[in-house]
């Protein structure tokens, strides 16, 4: 019985490690290929070479674009491409197309990051920084990504009336995020804007590797309440005699003093950034939070904004009233602006919240004080009680 | 021929080669700032910006009493030479592409691409003698999200600095908030002039640069009558333009109160647009019709520009009525009803002729002044209903219209207005 066992296990090691060797064989080609040959084993590469031996539309005689091949000074094959074009009202599409290998699904997915589409172009006369020209890759839906020539990536970084290399990434059509198929796509397409005459040859698929750096994003997360928004915050409309930190040691207090006729009567309004004026995510505690302050002096109505960066609405506001603040003693306001309170709170761009802006709308002379966005747990429409509750 | 003879001919042909190859040079352009303010010197004299933002009629610019072009990039750089026959300066754009049209300003391939290619127009273009500043991007900032944008502007900006200190940077706006100039302050110290895009917020705008903390000189690099994305609507959403007369008058107004009178600070203006353009009408914000003939907005200009009335002033439509209702109200009529338009006009002479022209509401969706398709006018039977009037019939299908009247002067000079409607059964 243990010799059966032992056979048996030779056997199956036998057969295991056969298995093992043929498979490791079979996968040896696509585990071990550099980039290079993959892209080199690619069957469909070559996009354009000669007029003769390509498949091409958008070459016929028209009023607004002239197509030729001329035989002389061509890169590769017999001819190339000589396209002329002006844009007007009458032609806006202005384009050539290369559905290439004779309208095969070509499936460029696996060289996404490690192709790119070069060609040779040559300007027919002078020079340029730019060309009025877009690449299209089309997929069998009819869906395209767009991609054009980066001066990064041409011979001798610049564009003239000698042939040049160009090179455009396949990764730089951002295919996926157009919805295209590279797994299937039908054709190269080339769109012409304004007006232009160039020469291009010798259109191919070739290995190429593109370095992707991305910046990271700017603004921040705001991750505990309170904010205090003092004199250490970038703050705007305080270089008036309207408002002025009390003490610029302090940087605590501003001194609101406003007269609506008065001279100043158009500095009214004064704004602190809440991320130097970047955008400060408050989407996870917005919900339940309050700008709070302190008036010393005089109370007056004046209405208190929250901007973000972008989205609609870019402001929402609030009016103070007696409501929103708690006399504590002869003079002294304790004031709470609760954010469920402010119109139109759900829509705002919670994300990107940028500033807190104060708008005087009556005379007023007073101190502003202990400006915070805090932790608020009230009843929105009633501050008043949660004040009390704090003074407690 | 005395010694000294020949020495003068040799001397005089020095200096006409001299004057021929000076242009090939370039000019001096600099910011100075003294007790009454911030003021741009060109090749030593003062040059306050009577601006426009023109590609054509720059015979008329140049009568009307304007010093300086705007382009807004280098695609149509023969208009430098254009300007520079003219004696015309012009603040050059350098297209910075707006995050709105794609662009990824955390792509630094994109980024270093784009600048490449910008970097190598300045060169192309620094020594052109009508160069007066550099404009890096325009209206970069509208509907943004990314503010690493003006880390492209400022490297851009001090790249300029680098190669050609004859000319001042600007960087131009979409309106101006405090976020906005405190990027351009902190992230753009090689920013010398901002130039700010202001319609209906041109009002404020000298306040506001300074409540925002601007202490730099700065131009309007666009201004005229409000935007038609800040005009008041219909309850079906057509945006209501005012005559053209209405416009004329704001046009001269603003000037003169704000632009004109803001000296310490502002080096001057770009009005827009010395030209035509689809933005929701054909009319809106062109000095020009499309068939190249001036408006009252032009003589308001030349008002604004020289301080006097051109000679042959065009005539101006200050109010148009549909059914004797005006252009603020709503109007939505019958289809195949009969609707009277009349206008009151001011006019100063002349042989005047009517014209008028119906068209589909226009439903581009575009902003920031990004190009818009023309629309196709609808053949409309007008008839004359009275001495000062004219009918039609609605059209007899459903939807959204626009009545447009032309009144020109001697062919030439010409007022415009419209009314949107809608055909309701």
């Amino acid at each position: 019985m243990r010799l059966l066992g032992a056979i048996g296990c030779v056997a199956l090691w036998l057969v295991c490690g056969s298995m093992h060797h043929v498979s490791c064989q079979m996968y040896d080609v696509d585990l071990t290929s550099t980039p290079e040959e993959r892209v080199l084993s690619f069957p469909h590469r070559q996009i354009f070479m000669d007029f003769e031996n390509s498949t091409m539309f958008g070459f016929k005689a028209h009023p607004c674009k002239r197509v030729e091949f001329p035989k002389e000074n061509s890169i590769e094959g017999d001819n190339h491409v000589a396209i002329e074009w002006l844009q007007t009202d009458d032609c806006r599409y202005l384009g050539i197309g290369f559905p290439w290998a004779q309208y095969v699904g070509k499936n460029l997915k696996g060289i996404e990051n490690i192709a790119a589409i070069q060609f040779h172009i040559r300007l027919e006369t002078g020079s340029a920084s730019k060309l009025p020209m877009f690449f299209a890759l089309v997929d069998y839906a009819g869906k395209q990504a767009n991609s054009k020539i980066n001066l990064l990536n041409v011979e001798g970084q610049r564009l003239d009336d000698t042939w040049r290399k160009v090179v455009i990434p396949l990764s730089t059509f951002k295919a996926a995020s157009k919805g295209v198929n590279l797994a299937n796509i039908k054709e190269l397409r080339i769109e012409f804007q304004r007006e232009g005459f160039v020469h291009l040859d010798a259109i191919q698929i070739v290995p190429f590797q593109h370095e992707v750096k991305r910046l990271s994003p700017r603004g921040s997360v705001c991750q505990d309440l309170p904010v205090q928004l003092d004199s250490n915050k970038l703050w705007w409309g305080l270089e008036s005699n309207t408002v002025q930190w009390m003490q610029p040691s302090d940087g605590t207090s501003l001194a609101l003093n406003y007269n609506r006729n008065g001279i100043d009567k158009a500095w009214n309004a004064f704004g602190v950034a809440l991320n130097d004026w970047e955008t400060l995510d408050m989407s996870g505690l917005y919900s339940s939070s309050a700008l709070t302050f302190e008036l010393q002096g005089q109370w007056a109505p004046m209405t208190v904004a929250i901007w973000s960066a972008y989205g609609a609405p870019r402001r929402i506001q609030q009016q103070l009233t007696e409501d929103h603040c708690l006399q504590t003693s002869e003079g002294v306001w304790r004031c709470a602006l609760p954010i469920k309170g402010f119109e139109q709170f759900e829509l705002f761009k919670w994300k990107a919240a940028r500033e807190v802006r104060v708008t005087l709308t009556d005379d007023i002379q007073t101190q502003l004080s202990k400006f915070e966005w805090k932790e608020y747990r009230g009843h929105p429409g009633k501050p008043m009680r949660w004040l009390e509750r704090q003074m407690r | 021929m005395s010694k000294f003879a020949t020495q003068r001919i040799w001397l005089s042909a020095m200096f006409f080669v001299a004057y021929l190859t000076c242009p090939a040079q370039g000019t001096s352009v600099v910011l100075n700032s003294d007790s009454s303010g911030w003021h741009l010197m060109r090749n030593g004299a003062k040059h306050d910006v009577h601006g426009a933002g023109a590609k054509s009629h720059f015979d008329i610019l140049e009568n009307a009493g304007a010093n300086s072009i705007r382009l807004w990039s280098t695609n149509k750089s023969a208009l430098l030479d254009s300007a520079h026959k003219r004696g015309m300066s012009v603040m050059l754009g350098l297209y910075l592409r707006p995050e709105r049209t794609g662009m990824d300003y955390n792509d630094e391939y994109a980024i270093q691409g784009q600048l490449l290619e910008l970097k190598q127009e300045v060169l192309k273009y620094k020594d052109h003698p009508a160069l007066l500043l550099w404009g890096i991007g325009n209206e970069v900032d509208l509907q943004y999200t990314n503010t690493r944008v003006w880390d492209a502007v400022e490297e851009l900006a001090a790249f300029i600095h680098e190669v050609d200190p004859h000319h001042p940077t600007s960087t131009v706006l979409a309106g101006i908030d405090p976020a906005k100039i405190h990027m351009v302050r902190t992230h753009c110290p090689s920013i010398d002039v901002l130039g700010v895009n202001a319609y209906g917020s041109i009002e404020r705008l000298p306040l506001n640069i300074r409540r925002f903390g601007w202490e730099k000189p700065y131009l309007v690099t666009e201004w005229g009558v409000n935007g038609p994305f800040e005009a008041p609507r219909t309850t079906w959403g057509a945006k209501k333009e005012p005559p053209g007369g209405v416009k004329a008058s704001t046009r001269l107004r603003r000037y003169q109160e704000i632009i004109a009178a803001d000296s310490s600070m502002c080096l001057g203006s770009y009005c827009f647009l010395w030209g035509q353009k689809q933005e929701s009408t054909a009319t809106w914000h062109g000095l020009f019709l499309s068939d190249g003939r001036a408006t009252d907005g032009v003589d308001a200009m030349h008002k604004a520009w020289r301080g006097d009335w051109p000679d042959r002033r065009a005539p101006s439509i200050q109010n148009i009525r549909l059914n004797s209702l005006g252009w603020r109200k709503d109007h939505v009529l019958l289809p195949h009803s009969e609707v009277a338009i009349d206008i009151d006009l001011e006019d100063w002479g002349g042989e005047l002729r009517w014209q008028c022209a119906l068209f589909p509401e226009s439903t581009s969706k575009k902003t920031g002044g990004d190009r818009q398709q023309s629309l196709q006018e609808i053949p409309t039977t007008f008839s004359q209903s009275d001495e000062d009037g004219i009918s039609f019939l609605a059209p007899e299908d459903p939807g959204a219209y626009r009545i447009f009247v032309t009144v020109c002067r001697d062919e030439r000079a010409c007022s415009t207005a419209n009314i949107p409607f809608l055909v309701k059964r």
